[in-house]
């Protein structure tokens, strides 16, 4: 019961914040109010996801 | 022919944020009776590129300032008779809105500084953390639309301005400095718990 408890509060919590993550990426990535984005905003996030993956599996 | 829902907004808009805050609520319960705490860490080590890229930016600036800029907005021209509100529209809410983004930012770092060190991440992670809240501080700025139609939010910008991501390395500078500082040597004080079946520990 409690490993069940911890378990759904663990994927309600991550679920929020992969949503928020996920609007957050489109909101950087493609700009806001009709301004259009630059190509560093647009390229942020896949550069350091690219980054972090390749140090993630390397350091395992 | 398109069927029209009806969707009743009232009990969604009163239950969901009694829900949200019942959840909050029983967090603390939840960390000290069951293994949440533990199965979230290993769950972040294990994943840790969903989490610590985007992540930092979006719960800094989209869940903690968005929230907290718009629970502002809200109260603000309460705290205001009408016939200053233009003025306070024009100059105080601008201000409100810097301030509660360099405050997400300064916590922002701080905090996700000390949560990759909880998780038990390398230092590159605490890198590629600071660079996502430095850029989308930069990049990310407050938006106003007074007028009869009144609206707000957050907006990005063509152009970086560079100062906004001071806030960020002040976080993780003050998060450091007291992780390296002199006194970092702990001392337990603590006494070693008792055996049961030492009977020089009997000492009435």
């Amino acid at each position: 019961m409690k490993g069940f408890v911890a378990r759904f509060y663990l994927v309600t919590v991550l679920a929020g914040v992969l949503v928020t993550e996920l609007a957050w990426a489109v909101l950087i990535s493609t700009g806001h109010n009709n301004q259009g984005s630059s190509l560093v905003t647009r390229l942020l996030f896949p550069v350091l996801f690219l980054v972090g993956t390749v140090n993630h599996f390397r350091s395992r | 022919m398109i069927a029209q829902i009806h969707i009743p907004l009232l009990p969604i808009l009163i239950a969901a944020p009694v829900l949200g805050l019942l959840f909050l609520a029983s967090l603390p319960w939840v960390a000290r009776r069951t293994d949440f705490l533990s199965i979230t860490r290993e769950h972040l080590r294990r994943f840790a590129p969903l989490y610590f890229v985007v992540g930092p930016s979006a719960i800094t600036y989209f869940a903690v300032c968005g929230t907290v800029s718009a629970i502002a907005a809200i109260i603000f021209p309460f705290a205001h008779n009408n016939m200053s509100r233009d003025y306070v529209i024009q100059h105080g809410i601008f201000t409100m809105f810097h301030w509660i983004e360099y405050a997400s930012s300064f916590l922002g770092a701080y905090a996700f500084a000390w949560l990759i060190r909880w998780v038990g991440l390398s230092w590159v992670w605490t890198g590629i953390s600071v660079v996502s809240l430095s850029v989308s501080a930069a990049y990310r700025t407050a938006r106003l639309d007074p007028g009869p139609n009144f609206s707000t939010g957050p907006q990005i910008l063509l152009s970086a301005e560079w100062l906004d991501a001071i806030p960020v390395i002040l976080g993780l500078g003050i998060f450091l400095l007291q992780r390296t500082g002199p006194n970092k040597t702990v001392v337990d004080n603590r006494l070693p718990a008792p055996s049961r079946n030492d009977p020089l520990d009997y000492n009435p």
